[in-house]
């Protein structure tokens, strides 16, 4: 359960990283939030990719 | 000698035991595992050498994009057609159908043409990643033309970075190669957050009206950077086909098809080659067009998105040097005498380390790439025709096994004659992988036609 929720945050978080992106792109975001956004969107997703690693049960 | 290269044999024979018996039906895999298991590669340091390259080499955006379209799909068609029926077939990986076939003095040879040839590989991720941190820190560009090192600063970056690698590799391959598979994901985010934050630096309105004018005019004009050899349609083709030469045609992998349960599985490489040889590199493309068309990975993905751009090119430079350190330790393991896994990888790395302080490596990764698929692709062919051409000549299959072959002469021969005609052979590096292909699949048909009634006779009189 845990895994399941935590690979789904770190999808989530990419997903988001990709629309600040977008956003930027558009003109609605500075640079600045760009990036501090994008830091936080990475420290989220190997937080929660890293648990999810080694918590999954593994095959084999 | 003769004992000498049986204990070899033996030492290699072991490393590879786990491997030795074809997969048993209870341990195939379903089409999905595939799918997830390709999606997670083709996603490395060496996507923002390559994408940027191509902007370099002056390639318009419709030969790129229609090129990486039918290279990439050409590759998957490789695996599909080629790699994939032989694994499901045999079950086996390459190293014990190629011993069955050459005999365990041919593999001795491989191994060591294998091992170097990812030792190269890793020195240049190595170099990539160094590119990264000198960047950041202020240190002089590298030219283009760069052979040599430029800096003794970013030969202490390389050898850090090398040392700090191979360090990695040999306390916790495992355990990082799990951290390495969760890089994957991100580093590929990484890779379109990067060119989509790069768009506006270009000129692309917000609502991309201008998109293709601004792609095709400021991207991938048609026009080489000086110096640089200007680069078409088909030269684009045939590198998205043969990047990954070694592993379809040269049929590395095998080793992952021999799980899979129908050979139509190979057409699930396209959920790993079209993110990474496709997308990745118009990707990198878009973010070196943003820095003026200045080869420097580090500071193209700064520019775009900050120091997690810093992050994603060092971490792809260790996630591929990592498991090709550890290839190139269990390849040259077969040949170094008892020496333990720690010692090989730690010999490997250093010599890796030495490489990678030589930017040519990076510099000229695009040739290297060529060579690297074209030095191992007469083995592929050998082992194709054994598999298809030599059962309908008549001929009994695998030699080595047969008669106890250390070498099988005719392959040999088929190996190193192969790469002396496409050394002199006169045309584009890149196209001469296929023409040699046919001449070593012809090559060997011929002499195993020619010489199939000596081995035969030797074992009747024995």
């Amino acid at each position: 359960m845990v895994s399941k929720l935590m690979i789904l945050i770190a999808a989530l978080s990419l997903i988001a990283g990709g629309w600040f992106a977008l956003e930027y792109m558009r003109g609605e975001l500075t640079r600045p939030d760009l990036l501090t956004r994008l830091n936080l969107v990475t420290l989220v997703w190997f937080v929660c990719a890293t648990v999810w690693a080694y918590k999954r049960p593994q095959s084999g | 000698m003769a004992s000498k290269l049986s204990d070899l044999a033996e030492q290699m024979d072991q490393l590879n035991e786990f491997d030795r018996e074809p997969v048993s039906p209870s341990k195939l895999q379903g089409g999905i595992k595939f799918a997830g298991l390709f999606a997670g590669e083709h996603v490395a340091a060496t996507e923002f050498v390559i994408g940027a390259f191509f902007v370099l080499h002056g390639v318009a955006a419709k030969d790129l994009i229609l090129g990486l379209l039918l290279g990439n799909f050409l590759a998957i068609l490789s695996w599909t057609l080629v790699c994939a029926p032989i694994a499901v077939q045999t079950r086996l990986t390459l190293y014990w159908y190629l011993r069955k076939i050459c005999g365990p003095g041919f593999m001795l040879v491989y191994n060591i043409a294998n091992g170097l040839l990812y030792a190269i590989l890793a020195g240049a991720m190595i170099s990539v990643s160094a590119t990264a941190i000198s960047d950041w820190i202020g240190l002089p560009g590298t030219p283009l033309d760069a052979v040599l090192p430029t800096s003794a600063g970013w030969v202490a970056i390389a050898v850090l970075l090398g040392l700090c690698f191979t360090a990695i590799a040999i306390l916790g391959f495992s355990a990082l190669a799990n951290f390495a598979s969760i890089c994957s994901p991100w580093m590929f985010f990484v890779f379109i957050a990067g060119a989509l934050a790069a768009l506006p630096r270009l000129g692309i309105a917000p609502d991309f009206s201008n998109l293709w004018e601004v792609l095709s005019t400021k991207v991938w004009n048609g026009q080489a950077t000086p110096g640089q050899e200007q680069y078409g349609f088909w030269q684009i083709v045939f590198f998205a086909w043969f990047c990954n030469l070694a592993m379809h045609i040269g049929l590395s992998d095998m080793a992952l098809f021999r799980y899979a349960k129908k050979p139509w599985y190979g057409l699930f490489t396209a959920t790993g080659v079209y993110p990474g040889h496709f997308l990745a590199w118009l990707c990198s493309g878009i973010m070196v067009a943003a820095i003026g068309r200045e080869l420097s990975p580090g500071r193209m993905a700064y520019e775009a998105i900050g120091w997690i751009g810093v992050l994603a090119v060092v971490l792809a430079g260790w996630t591929t040097a990592n498991p090709t350190l550890y290839r190139t330790g269990l390849a040259l393991q077969s040949v170094t005498p008892n020496w333990p896994r720690w010692k090989v990888t730690l010999y490997s790395g250093l010599v890796t380390t030495a490489l990678s302080c030589f930017p040519v490596f990076f510099l000229k990764l695009l040739d290297y790439v060529a060579l690297y698929g074209l030095v191992l692709m007469p083995v592929g062919a050998v082992v194709f025709v054994e598999h298809w051409i030599v059962p309908k000549l008549g001929i009994a299959q695998y030699p080595a096994e047969r008669f106890g072959l250390i070498v099988n002469w005719p392959a040999m021969a088929t190996w190193i004659g192969t790469l002396v005609i496409a050394y002199v052979l006169p045309m584009h590096l890149f196209y001469r992988w296929l023409p040699c292909w046919f001449i070593a699949a012809g090559g060997y048909a011929l002499m195993r036609y020619v010489s199939r009634g000596r081995s035969e006779a030797a074992v009747s009189r024995a």
